[in-house]
């Protein structure tokens, strides 16, 4: 017994409300990334990554400009610095401890180098440098 | 199905795939042989590239496809383009208006790139030294290589420009797809195949998953893709350029993620035998150690990738067991989500279901079913096995992995259509 199936007019059809979905989908896209765009034109690139990240990134940059790019830092602290070792580079971020109070230690134990982590309400903390 | 069904890429998508492959893995064999990555070497690798692409696959481009290719005009069509040029812009307007800042694409690539760029080479500490953060220190490095070549080539990092890297491979995805279905649909239908394809809402969210976003995703299904395709037209046809083509796409996948590897064995499977074994031994061998090398080299540098569990035990099995449900659902879920795939997996798997049910699947489409059903199987296989929080892994990856699979089940749904 032959079976029943649809026309490829009725695949055309889905094909054609496939494709408006899809477009009225990317009309929206498309306003949010103008407002965007609007949000972002003239600025800096930092400036950009400020309106991006906000504070983090406002703490990474105030870092950057006291760290000289020599240096070398250690991570003390419980998170995982994957976004501040990213801009602080060519700064070599060492990994510390994830034990937060063992700051003062590596403070002790590298003297020159810089000790950072983060603080409270994840603000970025750093101490640290040539005495 | 004869093998002239299966189109070859159009040029520019082969020169545009092999230069993308060769020229990274030649920086990074100048890096194992001590040369470093800087502007001669950038733009030396990219000629030869160039170069290797015309030499062994010049004059690929297929013969003009059957149906509808001659009509010069309809409203299809002019819709389809209007579609496809509105997505572009948009990716266009989402790429150059802010630098990279999706988490991968700093943290996995971006963070590579630039110590590639800077130092000009992975062997560094940066890389080699565990004591110093540096996320995924053993991650492919296509992506970090062709990024850092085009700050050398441009002279500095510029985080926004570079995302138009992202830009041609979500171009070449959809050219391949299109390319793919233009023999078998005609214009018309491939067009609008490949717009459906190509504006999935997901590809334009603010999400890793946008297609200039800077992750990897569509460069991967770009390769696989094009590997599997690769692979049948070697199988049927027997075709040298096929199997070389494929080989390097191979090569592609496997230097992008790390699950290429893997993946990789199903088109050289499907694309070796012994014939082809016997006539292009000196292909393959080339093949073969540049993949060692990466795979060596891979094997050599610090791991601290969270998503490989470091035991096999009783408990790990548990585990993975009582994961099987909330996998399981999360596909499905993931494939019909409308604010991500809008309706282009209920259109593809109903053509391919009504395709099954009157027994219309060819031998390369049942491979290509086949290559899909083994990808899906290894996704699977790393959630129930990953060490991670399973709900967390899966709303950050899942929708990521199923770009991968899109390519090839387009295809698969359009040589179905025209059977039905």
């Amino acid at each position: 017994m032959p079976t029943r199936r649809p026309s490829h007019g009725a695949w055309t059809l889905i094909l054609a409300l496939a494709l408006a979905v899809n477009a009225a989908l990317l009309v929206r896209s498309f306003g949010a990334a103008l407002k965007i765009a609007r949000a972002a034109a003239g600025k800096t690139v930092d400036a950009q990554r400020l309106m991006m990240y906000g504070g983090l990134y406002a703490d990474i940059a105030a870092l950057r400009e006291r760290v000289p790019e020599t240096a070398t830092l250690w991570w003390v602290s419980p998170e995982y610095p994957w976004l501040v070792s990213y801009f602080l580079y060519p700064r070599v971020l060492r990994w510390g401890s994830p034990d937060a109070s063992a700051r003062p230690e590596f403070r002790r134990e590298h003297p020159g180098d810089w000790v950072v982590g983060f603080g409270p309400r994840g603000r970025l903390w750093a101490a640290g440098g040539p005495e | 199905m004869s093998g002239s069904r299966l189109a070859p890429f159009p040029a520019w998508v082969t020169a545009f795939a092999v230069a993308t492959v060769v020229a990274p893995f030649l920086l990074f064999a100048g890096n194992l042989l001590g040369l470093p990555l800087g502007r001669a070497t950038a733009g030396g690798s990219l000629l030869l590239a160039v170069l290797v692409a015309h030499a062994r696959f010049g004059g690929a481009a297929g013969p003009a496809p059957e149906r509808g290719a001659r009509r010069p005009w309809s409203w299809t069509r002019g819709l389809c383009l209007l579609l496809l040029a509105f997505a572009a812009a948009t990716a266009l307007l989402q790429a150059l208006s802010l630098p990279l800042y999706h988490w991968d694409a700093l943290v996995l690539y971006g963070f590579k790139a630039k110590v590639l760029f800077s130092a000009g080479t992975f062997r560094t500490p940066a890389f080699l030294d565990k004591g110093i953060v540096s996320p995924n220190a053993n991650y492919p490095l296509l992506i970090p290589y062709l990024e850092a070549g085009f700050y050398a080539l441009l002279g500095r990092v510029d985080e926004r420009l570079v995302r138009l890297i992202f830009f041609a491979y979500w171009l070449a995805y959809l050219a391949l797809v299109h390319a793919e279905l233009r023999r078998p649909l005609g214009e018309d239908a491939a067009l609008a195949a490949a717009a459906l394809l190509g504006t999935a809402p997901l590809f334009f969210r603010d999400d890793a998953t946008q297609a200039v976003s800077g992750s990897v995703d569509v460069a991967f299904a770009f390769y696989w893709t094009g590997a599997v395709l690769a692979a049948l037209r070697a199988r049927e046809d027997g075709d040298r350029r096929g199997l070389e083509l494929c080989l390097v796409l191979v090569l592609g996948g496997l230097f992008t993620k790390p699950h290429g590897l893997a993946l990789g064995l199903i088109p050289v499977g499907l694309a070796l035998s012994r014939r082809s074994l016997r006539a292009h031994g000196p292909s393959i061998a080339v093949f073969a150690a540049a993949a060692a090398a990466w795979v060596w080299t891979r094997h050599l540098l610090p791991d601290n990738v969270d998503y490989v569990p470091r035991t096999v035990g009783a408990s790990m099995l548990t585990a993975a067991w009582s994961r099987v449900p909330v996998v399981a659902g999360a596909w499905p879920r993931e494939l019909f989500r409308r604010d991500h795939w809008g309706l282009f997996w209920v259109l593809a798997l109903a053509v391919i279901a009504a395709g099954a049910a009157r027994r219309r699947l060819t031998s390369p489409i049942r491979r290509i079913l086949l290559a899909l059903g083994a990808q899906l199987l290894v996704y699977t296989a790393v959630y129930l096995a990953a060490p991670n929080e399973i709900g967390g892994f899966l709303d950050s990856t899942l929708s990521r992995m199923t770009i991968h699979l899109s390519g090839l089940a387009a295809v698969a749904a359009g040589w179905t259509f025209e059977l039905l």
